[in-house]
């Protein structure tokens, strides 16, 4: 493009003028997808005339890094994501600075310098803004969410952020089951490739600790791997050149009635320099967080007075929940381009889990901890033209579930600030399978309960747990070295990954029986896999348009500690495409990838279960379980209707491929075996509409129309699920499409900010900040069975729950005095209190059972023990014994007491979201 | 908000925080008291058989064999329940929740530090209700713990005596580390070809157990031939016993090994169940007992139940406790020797019931 038809553009608008210039910029760009660095380009230009300055040095943070061409322009690649210095200088001009440019990751920042000739005393003029609406270099779907953002918005963590992004159904993204995403730290992954679909990652990331995170879900560069659904892109903080900190409490105790659910947390974060000016950058961030009840459900009151949760219809017991979080992050230059970067997380997360049947005597319910611990060191040796970083990360995840020894006492609401202790947790530590032939020691059976208000001995249970020990633990050692070389029209990305990892896991069931006839034999596995990748990704910008070639090798090898693994290393070469181009002022990007993951790794081996729902009580391992596979074609539409606005088409359809799914196991209807014959497809269109924060309000509004389904070849046997056609034919169905898990077909979310100005408010109004998010979806799929569980009505997900809104609201109102400034804000969760069914019984298709499905239950109960009850008895209730005669006997009497208990235990708790949620907060920062 | 600091803020809300909502608890919906406080106090109703009532050392409740007829196993288990009568406090059995087998636990002889010997016995049910259990030991645990017990002596067992003990029966600590009980022969009769068989225990001897040695001694008391039941005196020396078919009392001198007759019931019966408080004899005498010598079956005391009495061994005065009940078992004396709690038989069933003692 020539310079006359740039100045033509740039007369003809902003709009034109920057759509102009992030097409000239195409030859300057970032790397694609999730990653940590971005760029900055712009150009150095005469006031008078416009003409270019060549020559003109660039440097970021005080290193020159770059000198603008004959056209004037420059480029700075690979500069990390966050708040940065540029600085312009060239022989006869004085030197020009531009503080505070914002760089984010994987999109370039434009800086334009224009100034007079000799005049040095003259207004000059910077121009600078990041537009990843336009910039043609970046092909992913990213939707991001600043640090700032994460304080601003009534949400917690990190995954309630990402969760906001469109086509995201809490931890799932576009339509994949929980596990088919990446987690990337600072361009590092790190994932839980044990039990990815099952559990969680194990660490978390305190959100004052981020720059920024981002959800890609499409055309994520070849450096990552290891997703089918999408990657979550963090990027942390480095510490500044200053000391600051913020220090936050917030809580809902202050409040009373069901206002109050016992919620605390506390943050606290530092970062600063250590050992002077130019010495090393320090970031430390503790986030703990206590609930009496972790997980508080808005489920109707209970039909009977007499049912206990009628005082306190919200809080569960045994339900709380801990978590700590811990993160440091140390920056060291050391000197010239050489970086480094040393990083330690550590999470614990501790909940104990309110079962309905221990109602009455949770000390018996069981518990979970999982904690995790992630040590990564990065070197980087950053230069414009060549870039080398390497990296070397160590995570450990360790998961536990079973029976406390003991019941650890609250010091501080939800806090016990004590690590759970489990009965067997040495044994399934030191995956002692001989010692677990028979009953471990300090689990008993669990016996009938005579502490419910109905005293029968039915549905409730006490005296012993249900004799579950599950323990696994992950460790994988991880390196990775990525270089990057950027060329006036191409830059090439390369690199390569190893990580050793060691996967190590015990199960036991019904533990307070030896193993028998009806008692699975423990389950343990010790294995250590290997995974590899390597990858090469090319960025050709030409005149008006940008192409993005990629490939990655992926491969893992499970080791030959696998009883019955016979296919050794497993091999994937996906390919990836983009192509992006500037139409009428919008950036239009299509794009092809092929994406594979690993399955995880615990649907390789053996497991025991006291599950007869739906996994059985002995599930074997595959150990040749290959890649799951998807390839997703997605071709994307943004513009900038106005200069304050963007919005955004996505349009995808993914193909999924080998997805690991349990079937039969011969004729056993308790054993079942993973296996790879499914695919699946993923389609739907994303609208994005944006107005960042301006002039006192903002909006977001992100809709998601996706259909997610699979195609089982023998899943639930359905391939035995023979029909009789019109003429009399027996037909077998070769094959059977039904919807995925999460296919949520609409998601509606908006996102509304507004700040009132210190100038325009008085008294409590002023500088007042609020911001409302409004989510709206159709239901996600669900199975229906008969009563009795074992027969399928219609395919599997064909039922739908019903619609779900919410409302979330966070109030700040920042205070300043006596040189201490920080804020003090309320936030609410649901703030219409609605009643949202997230769950509903398979063979009701309701949250709970109907009357007469209760009075079947309670007559059978009844039959199961008719005996009378003394008077002396625990279980005796005055009130049932109608005759006074010192018994409760005789169908009479005591059926309403078993009716009444089949009402409480069947009523419907978890089906149902939270509640309405506050927290009232204060914050400091210094 | 101007006047307020926001570390003023911070810590007001600290503070708020130190009180909060609480999950819900499950109320005590027992009843307290007896069922009927009018004396004497029926304590129990069970369906099934309570037996074997001992206080605790502190008198704040009764432990008692319970048969349980909410499992479907029936298990005999250790029930605590209040002095005067209420809800059980607490259950302990051999297992938590019901099985396939009949576990029993009887014969407790609780000691002031909690620690419990007793019989614990358990059969199978696999092929219907057992005659007789398929293994039986006396062990020792404690109160807080009985499942957690040392086997102290495998039953039946060859006695000193050269004479089989196929059980033992009214278990006392003599000591610190020394049991007393009666070695008894036990059979199963049927009255008639279809009827069902019966257990009937008769005394052989008394014996003792002495624990603090590594492995337990088994001794037999000479000149208790006969004996019915056995109770402790004041001191770890003496001993008193009753014998079947026999109205008196006795006494045995460990030190002398002089046995003498304290007291004779003569016409009101056979005596048995002893007990002694506060220079206070008590003893179940009388009632619905046979004392046959059977050819087959040896000497045979069928007890089902009689008379409780009370003699000041001073004064020699007899009382009859509980006059309206006439098929008491096993008495045991409250600490402090106020009341009595014994068993009382009907329709081959037992409950509990409370005798004031005046």
């Amino acid at each position: 493009m020539d310079e006359p038809h740039r100045r033509s553009l740039a007369r003809g608008g902003p709009l034109r003028a920057a759509a102009a210039a992030l097409l000239a910029l195409a030859a300057a760009p970032a790397a694609a997808g999730a990653q940590t660095n971005g760029s900055i380009a712009g150009h150095v230009r005469q006031r008078e005339g416009g003409l270019p300055i060549a020559g003109a040095q660039v440097g970021v943070d005080g290193r020159w890094l770059a000198q603008t061409d004959t056209a004037g322009f420059y480029r700075v690649r690979e500069v990390r994501s966050g708040w940065h210095l540029v600085t312009v200088r060239a022989i006869g001009f004085e030197t020009i600075r531009r503080d505070s440019v914002l760089v984010r990751a994987g999109q370039v920042s434009l800086v334009n310098f224009t100034v007079d000739v000799y005049t040095i005393d003259r207004p000059v003029v910077i121009e600078a803004y990041a537009d990843s609406i336009l910039d043609p270099t970046v092909v992913g779907t990213v939707q991001r969410i600043g640090g700032e953002e994460l304080r601003r918005f009534p949400v917690t963590t990190l995954d309630e952020a990402v969760a906001l992004s469109a086509g995201a159904v809490g931890e799932s993204y576009r339509g994949g089951r929980l596990g088919q995403q990446a987690f990337v730290l600072d361009g590092l992954g790190v994932k839980n490739q044990l039990d990815a679909s099952t559990g969680p990652l194990g660490v978390r990331i305190p959100p004052d600790i981020l720059t920024e995170a981002a959800l890609v879900t499409n055309g994520f560069s070849a450096r990552y791997g290891q997703a089918l659904s999408g990657l979550i892109n963090v990027v942390t903080k480095d510490g500044g050149d200053r000391w600051s900190g913020r220090a936050a409490f917030e809580s809902d105790r202050p409040l009373w009635g069901t206002a109050d659910l016992g919620l605390d947390r506390a943050v606290a974060s530092l970062d600063g320099p250590v050992g002077g000016e130019r010495g090393a950058r320090l970031v430390a961030v503790l986030d703990a967080e206590g609930r009496l009840d972790a997980d508080p459900v808005n489920a109707p009151l209970p039909p009977d007075p007499r049912d206990p949760r009628s005082d306190s219809p919200v809080l569960l017991p045994h339900n709380s929940g801990e978590r700590y979080d811990a993160a440091v992050k140390l920056r060291v230059p050391l000197g010239g381009p050489h970086t480094l970067r040393l990083f330690a997380l550590r999470s614990a997360d501790q909940r104990l889990l309110y079962d309905p049947a221990y109602k009455y005597d949770e000390r018996w319910a069981p518990a979970r901890r999982v904690t995790g611990d992630l040590v990564s060191a990065h070197l980087q040796r950053a230069t414009n033209t060549f870039t080398t970083d390497i990296r070397t990360a160590y995570f450990s995840r360790e998961f536990m579930r079973g029976t406390l020894v003991d019941q650890p006492p609250y010091r501080f609401g939800g806090v016990t600030g004590r690590t759970f202790r489990f009965v067997g947790e040495d044994m399934a530590r030191a995956q002692d399978t001989a010692l677990a032939q028979g009953a471990i020691p300090g689990l008993d059976a669990p016996a009938p309960s005579d502490r419910s208000p109905w005293g029968v001995p039915a549905f409730f249970l006490g005296a012993g747990s249900n004799g579950e020990v599950a323990w696994n633990r992950y460790r994988e050692l991880r390196s990775q070295v990525d270089f990057s070389a950027g060329g006036p029209t191409v830059d090439v990305y390369f690199g390569a990954v190893v990580s050793r990892q060691r996967v190590r896991t015990f199960q036991r069931a019904l533990g307070y029986l030896p193993v028998g006839d009806s008692v699975p034999p423990p389950a343990a596995s010790d294995f250590s896999p290997t995974s590899a990748a390597a990858y090469v990704e090319a960025q050709l910008h030409g005149e008006d348009f940008v192409v993005t070639l990629g490939t990655r090798y992926d491969q893992f090898d499970p080791g030959g500690d696998v009883p019955g693994q016979t296919t050794g290393t497993r091999r994937s070469i996906n390919p990836r495409f983009a192509f992006s181009t500037m139409l009428k002022g919008a950036t239009v990007v299509a794009s092809w990838g092929r994406f594979s993951q690993a399955p995880d790794f615990q649907y390789l081996v053996d497991a025991a279960f006291d599950d007869t729902l739906r996994t059985g009580r002995f599930r074997r391992g595959n150990p040749n379980l290959g890649f799951e596979d998807a390839t997703q074609y997605e071709f994307s539409v943004r513009a900038r209707p106005s200069p304050t606005t963007s919005l955004r088409v996505n349009v995808f359809n993914k193909l999924l491929d080998g997805l690991v799914a349990s079937v039969p196991l011969g004729v056993d209807p308790d054993s079942t075996i993973f296996a790879q014959w499914d695919y699946g497809n993923v389609k739907g269109a994303e609208v994005i509409f944006d107005r960042p924060l301006a002039g006192g309000w903002g909006v977001r509004i992100a809709y998601a129309l996706q259909q997610a389904s699979a195609t089982a070849t023998n899943a639930f046997q359905l391939v035995r699920r023979i029909r009789i056609d019109p003429n009399g034919d027996t037909i077998n169905p070769a094959r059977v499409e039904f919807p995925l898990d999460y296919d949520r077909r609409h998601g509606l979310t908006v996102i509304g900010q507004g700040v009132v100005p210190d100038s325009a408010g008085v008294g409590p109004l002023a500088g007042l900040e609020a911001t409302a998010i409004v989510r709206a979806s159709s239901g996600l799929p669900f199975t229906m069975t008969n009563a009795a569980g074992d027969t399928l009505i219609g395919l599997p997900n064909s039922h739908r729950l019903p619609p779900q809104l919410t409302v979330d609201m966070l109030l700040r109102r920042p205070v300043r005095l006596r040189g201490w400034q920080g804020s003090i804000y309320l936030d609410v969760r649901n703030l219409l209190n609605r009643r949202n069914v997230e769950a509903v019984r398979r063979d009701t298709g309701d949250p709970g059972l109907g009357p007469q499905q209760i009075a079947v239950l309670a007559e059978q109960a009844y039959q199961a023990h008719p005996e009378a009850i003394p008077y002396e008895s625990p279980r005796y209730r005055p009130f049932a014994d109608t005759d006074g005669n010192g018994y409760i006997e005789g169908h009479d009497e005591l059926y309403p007491l078993f009716l009444a208990a089949a009402r409480d235990f069947t009523q419907p708790l978890f089906a149902y979201g939270a509640p309405r949620m506050f927290r009232l907060g204060v914050e400091l920062v210094f | 908000m101007n006047s307020r600091s926001p570390l003023a803020l911070l810590a007001a809300a600290l503070l708020a925080a130190c009180d909060h909502g609480a999950p819900f608890v499950p109320r005590d919906y027992r009843p307290d008291g007896p069922f009927d406080p009018s004396s004497p106090t029926r304590l129990t109703l069970n369906l099934g058989k309570d037996r074997g009532p001992v206080w605790l050392p502190d008198g704040t409740a009764i432990l008692y064999s319970v048969q349980r007829f909410d499992r479907a196993d029936h298990d005999h288990c250790w029930a605590v329940l209040p002095p005067g009568g209420g809800t059980i406090r607490r259950y302990a059995c051999r297992t938590t929740a019901e099985d396939d087998s009949l576990n029993v636990f009887e014969e407790a002889a609780l000691a002031a530090d909690g620690r419990l010997a007793y019989v614990r016995a358990g059969s199978g049910l696999l092929l219907g209700p057992p005659l007789a259990p398929g293994a039986q030991a006396l062990v020792l645990a404690t109160l807080a713990n009985p499942n957690d017990a040392r086997v102290l002596l495998n039953i039946g067992y060859l006695a000193p005596s050269g004479r089989v003990h196929q059980g033992v029966s009214h278990i006392r600590w003599l000591g610190p580390d020394r049991l007393v009980f009666v070695g008894e022969n036990v059979t199963y009769p049927r009255p008639c070809s279809a009827c069902s068989a019966d257990t009937v225990r008769t005394g052989i001897e008394i014996a003792t157990l002495d624990l603090a040695a590594q492995s337990p001694v088994l001794a037999v008391v000479s000149g208790t031939d006969g004996a019915s039941s056995v109770a402790p005196g004041v001191t770890g020396d003496t001993i008193y016993f009753t014998r079947n078919g026999d109205s008196r009392v006795y006494r045995y001198a460990f030190s002398s090994g002089q046995t003498d007759t304290i007291y004779d019931f003569g016409g009101a019966g056979i005596a048995r169940d002893l007990a002694l408080t506060n220079g206070r004899l008590l003893a179940v005498v009388g009632g619905d007992i046979s004392y046959t010598v059977d050819s087959v079956l040896g000497p045979t005391q069928v007890d089902n139940g009689g008379t409780l009495h009370l003699v000041t061994l001073g004064t020699g005065s007899d009382t009859v406790l509980g006059a309206a009940l006439t098929l008491l078992r096993r008495p045991a004396v409250s600490p402090d020797g106020t009341r009595v709690a014994a068993e009382l038989w009907t329709s081959r069933t037992a409950d509990l019931w409370l005798v004031e003692v005046p």
